[in-house]
């Protein structure tokens, strides 16, 4: 049910702050599993943008409003649909140097749930068949955008144990002194007036689902008395942001193989070709993560039909558009401002810069494709050096700002998305991905929030 | 075309569901991780890339003429395709 004011938290099983893919995935798992839960959103019943940052770097100005969506429904609100889930190599990548505190196994059952959330089937998820040596063939369905306001909408407000409290941000956080426990959280009305108070103690989670910008805005608010925000004692909170870069047309690719063919004829939706690297070959280069999305496929182009008066067979002409991936750097960070935005929260300054690196990667994935298809003799790629150099552009996903891992010097949560040292702060979103891989993240985001909600309910009830 | 993997039609993987799935990402976490990600050697930087450009297409060096050739012949007119 929707709340028009507050409650107390005494008698919720968890809190959670944020009503987007991630947040409403978590609450609606852990009230199927016998949790009564609060759901705390900033924004309203109609999902917005606004000011709330302003860049530097590669996605400048207002690059990151455009995806910072407050309101019931979050980012899905502005999702365009897309779904595919990482390689086991995009978890334990030696190129980009982080590991995820998570075994890729134990992800699959959470993906497959995530599927039918996000009105995508279970079975496609993580298809792949081989396309050449060294590269395997990784469709992306693009169903219809799931949005969330309009799907749970009504199930939210005819559930007895989910309560929403929509335009209510949180402003402040406060913890034990020794920065054991989350103890109370403050909440404000956009435009002023009175703040609020909320309490929970060390046994009630909360569960902070507010976005990459927003889950690093909240645990870096300011303290009254001057002191270091609560979650942010590494100092590591807002670091490490990335964004997954694309290089629009970016090659072309001629090759005997019709990629349509290859498409599941079991998916009757529509989607993207992709190709990626293998293992093998991607750590010998030294790749970061990248889906070769081949699109547009042109008839009668001059290079298929050069190669197919050669080989006496039929060559297929595609676009290529590459979907990259950021190294994480502790220098591509948000940081809060003197700013307040209109909820009274700290406008953020964003930077985030692609370094040599990143591009470099890009260019050599698809050299490997065209060497190896020249070797193969199964077409021919071309490189469009200036689309990868210059005309990089983002997809809208953020990415890094509270990062998993083991090491609480180097990372803000744990492999359980717990905040090191909190017996009852949690993160879930994006922003706990300690690496970017290539794939788009939506549905890794609502497989983490199941997965939150799965230990916080067992740990509930036990 | 690539036929599908040996084993792992597509009728397996979208015919049967969920249980069929784990089989078949277990069996490419398994492949993937054991596929000789150690085999690394260091490119030589002096080395000789096997390959021509052709305006940005990778192409062999017999091509490329023959790409040439055809490039400058009159509009239309059928490559002659006879590169290897």
């Amino acid at each position: 049910m929707f709340l028009d004011d507050l409650p107390s938290a005494s008698r919720y099983d968890a809190v959670i702050v944020g009503a987007g893919p991630a947040g409403l995935s978590c609450a609606m798992a852990l009230t199927a599993a016998g949790l009564t839960v609060l759901v705390i959103e900033s924004g309203g019943a109609q999902a917005v943008v606004g000011d709330h940052s302003v860049a530097y770097g590669h996605f400048s100005g207002g690059y990151w409003n455009q995806h910072w969506v407050r309101g019931l429904g979050g980012t899905s609100q502005a999702w365009t649909g897309w779904c595919t889930i990482p390689t086991p190599l995009d978890f334990d990548n030696p190129a980009v140097g982080v590991r995820w505190p998570i075994a890729y196994d134990t992800m699959a059952p959470y993906w497959r749930r995530a599927a039918p959330i996000l009105d995508h089937r279970a079975a496609f998820v993580g298809y792949q068949v081989p396309f050449v040596p060294g590269f395997v063939y990784r469709p992306v369905p693009t169903m219809e955008p799931t949005r969330f306001a309009d799907k749970f909408g009504p199930v939210l407000r005819a559930s007895a144990d989910i309560h929403v409290l929509l335009d209510h941000p949180v402003i402040a956080l406060e913890a034990t002194d020794n920065r054991s426990a989350l103890t109370a959280l403050t909440l404000a009305r956009p435009g002023g007036g009175s703040t609020r108070r909320l309490e929970v103690t060390p046994a009630q989670p909360v569960v902070l689902a507010a976005g990459g910008f927003g889950n690093a805005q909240l645990l870096m608010l300011p303290r009254d008395d001057g002191g270091v925000s609560v979650g942010n004692e590494s100092g590591v909170v807002g670091r490490y942001l990335m964004e997954h870069p694309q290089f629009t047309l970016a090659g072309e690719v001629v090759t005997d193989a019709e990629l349509d063919q290859l498409w599941p004829a079991a998916n009757t939706g529509s989607g993207m070709h992709v190709l990626v690297a293998e293992p093998a070959l991607a750590v010998e280069r030294g790749l970061l993560g990248a889906g070769l999305q081949c699109s547009r496929k042109t008839p009668d182009h001059p290079m298929a039909r050069f190669l197919g008066a050669a080989r006496g067979h039929a060559y297929f002409h595609y676009d290529i558009t590459i979907r990259g991936e950021m190294r994480p750097v502790a220098h591509n960070r948000v940081v809060p401002t003197a700013e307040r935005d209109a909820f009274g929260l700290p406008r953020l300054s964003a930077r985030c810069v692609l370094d040599a690196g990143d591009y470099r990667s890009a260019e050599d994935t698809l050299r490997a494709l065209g060497e190896t298809l020249l070797r193969l003799e199964r077409g021919r790629v071309r490189l469009n050096n200036d689309r990868i150099y210059l005309q990089v552009d983002g997809q809208g996903h953020t990415l890094g700002t509270t990062r998993m891992g083991t090491d609480p010097s180097r990372s803000v949560v744990d492999g359980d998305c717990r905040v090191h040292g909190y017996a009852n702060l949690h993160v879930a979103g994006s922003s706990v991905f300690p690496s970017g891989g290539y794939a788009n993240p939506t549905i890794t985001i609502v497989a983490l929030a199941l997965r939150l909600a799965d230990r916080l309910a067992r740990k509930a009830l036990t | 075309m690539t036929p599908p993997a040996s084993g792992l039609s597509r009728r397996a993987l979208f015919g049967v569901g969920g249980s069929t799935l784990l089989a078949a990402t277990a069996a490419t976490v398994w492949r993937w991780r054991t596929s000789g990600a150690e085999a690394a050697s260091p490119a030589r930087l002096d080395a000789v890339v096997p390959y021509a450009d052709h305006e940005g297409w990778i192409v062999s060096v017999a091509e490329k003429r023959t790409l040439q050739a055809w490039s400058a012949s009159p509009a239309g007119a059928a490559p002659t395709g006879n590169a290897r």
